[in-house]
C-alpha cells in the first residue's frame, strides 16, 4: 500500500460514504510511488520468475560461447555496453504497460544484441587472423636444417 | 461538564492531573475521538493508525454502544495532520462524536494554521455535535484559536506566570488567590458564562 497523499481537507464537502470512497482510491491509484503488486512483502510473481529463469538459461548458453571465442567477457568495453542496455531496460520500465516476463524477454534480446553483437565481430577479426597466420606459415614453412647455426 | 461547555482547556504542568481529567472527560461521551501522540490513551478504546479505517469505524458506528477510539495517526501523518483527521471524521459523524488532543503544544504548534476540517470543529464545536477537550502545558504555548474559542479552561496547580496573568484578568483576584492556594490535583475552572469555581480532584467515570 503507498503512502496517503490525501489531506482532510480534500474530503470537506463530501458525504462519508464518498469520503470512504475516496480515502480507498487515494490507496489504490495507481501514482509515482505505486509498486508492483506483490513487490511489497518480498513475493516474486510467477511472470517475474519466468522471466529471471530465461536470463539464466541465456546465461548458462552465452558463457561456453565467450569461452569457446577466447574473448574476455569482463572487459570494461563491455561491460559498460552491457550497463548501458540495462540502464536503458531500466529507464523505459516504469513508462512500459507489460507483463514482468515480457520486459524481461525484451530485456534479454536487447541484452543479447548489445554483447553478442561486437563480440561476434571481435571473434570474425581473431579468425580471419588466425587463418591469415596459418597461411603465412605454410608460405615459409620453418626449415631447422637451414637454421642449424653458422659453419665451423 | 462537557455537556454544557463544548471546549475545554485543560492546563497544568506534567503530573498535575490535566491529562487524567480530558480522560476522564472523553470517557463519559458516549462516542469520541482521542489523539493520541505518546501511546497513553489505549485502555478501554479501539487503537486504530489508518485514516480509512478510523472512517470507516466511524462511518459503521450503529446504535447505543460505545465508540472509544484512539487515534494514533500521528505515528504516520504527524501530530498535526492526525489531529485533523480526528476533526474530519467527528465532523462527517451523525450524531455527537467528541475529540480529545493531548498536548496540544506538540499537536498544533502556534506557528502553523489550521485545515479547514480543525478550524471547523474549533470555531463550530458547540453547535455541530463535536466538543474538543485539550490539554496544555502552559497557556502561553497554546495556539490563540484554541485558547480563544475555550468554552472553559481548567487550571491545576503550577507557577505559571502566564495562566496567572489570565486567571487574574478574565476571573479576578479571588479566582487568583483560589489558584494560588490550590492542592495538589485540585484546579480551578474558568468559564465566561459561569465564572471561576474551584474544584477536587476528579474521578473517572464508572465502566457501564
Amino acid at each position: 500500500m503507498k503512502p496517503l497523499t490525501l489531506q482532510p481537507d480534500d474530503l470537506d464537502g463530501m458525504s462519508m460514504t464518498d469520503a470512504i470512497e475516496t480515502i480507498e482510491d487515494a490507496y489504490t491509484a495507481p501514482g509515482e510511488a505505486e509498486m508492483p503488486e506483490g513487490e511489497e512483502n518480498g513475493a516474486i510473481e510467477p511472470d517475474a520468475l519466468n522471466g529471471m529463469a530465461a536470463a539464466m538459461i541465456a546465461a548458462s548458453f552465452i558463457n561456453p560461447i565467450l569461452e569457446r571465442a577466447k574473448i574476455d567477457p569482463y572487459s570494461q568495453e563491455e561491460t559498460v555496453m552491457v550497463g548501458n542496455g540495462l540502464q536503458g531496460v531500466l529507464d523505459l520500465y516504469p513508462s512500459i504497460s507489460a507483463s514482468p516476463a515480457t520486459i524481461a524477454w525484451t530485456g534479454l534480446v536487447m541484452a543479447l544484441g548489445v554483447t553478442a553483437g561486437p563480440r561476434y565481430m571481435k571473434f570474425k577479426a581473431m579468425k580471419a587472423d588466425a587463418v591469415e597466420n596459418s597461411q603465412t606459415e605454410n608460405r615459409t614453412p620453418p626449415n631447422p636444417e637451414h637454421d642449424t647455426g653458422v659453419e665451423i | 461538564m462537557s455537556r454544557v461547555a463544548e471546549i475545554i482547556g485543560c492546563v497544568g504542568p506534567k503530573g498535575s492531573g490535566k491529562s487524567f481529567m480530558a480522560n476522564a472527560l472523553m470517557l463519559s461521551e458516549r462516542v469520541h475521538i482521542m489523539v493520541d501522540i505518546a501511546r497513553e490513551f489505549d485502555e478501554g478504546r479501539t487503537v486504530i493508525y489508518d485514516p480509512l479505517e478510523l472512517m470507516e469505524t466511524v462511518a459503521a458506528y450503529k446504535g447505543n454502544k460505545r465508540l472509544h477510539i484512539c487515534w494514533r495517526g500521528s505515528e504516520t501523518l504527524g501530530p498535526k495532520t492526525a489531529f485533523d483527521w480526528a476533526c474530519q471524521a467527528a465532523s462527517k459523524f451523525d450524531g455527537r462524536c467528541a475529540i480529545g488532543a493531548n498536548e496540544t503544544e506538540t499537536m498544533i504548534p502556534k506557528s502553523k494554521d489550521f485545515s479547514l476540517s480543525a478550524a471547523r470543529v474549533i470555531r463550530m464545536g458547540r453547535h455541530n455535535q463535536t466538543p474538543l477537550i485539550w490539554t496544555a502545558l502552559q497557556l502561553t504555548n497554546v495556539h490563540p484559536m484554541l485558547r480563544g474559542n475555550a468554552d472553559a479552561m481548567s487550571f491545576f496547580k503550577s507557577g505559571d506566570f502566564n495562566a496567572k496573568d489570565h486567571i487574574r484578568k478574565t476571573a479576578g483576584p479571588e479566582a487568583l488567590e483560589a489558584y494560588e492556594n490550590l492542592q495538589d490535583y485540585h484546579y480551578i475552572t474558568y468559564s465566561p458564562k459561569t465564572g471561576w469555581k474551584k474544584m477536587p480532584p476528579i474521578k473517572l467515570p464508572k465502566k457501564r
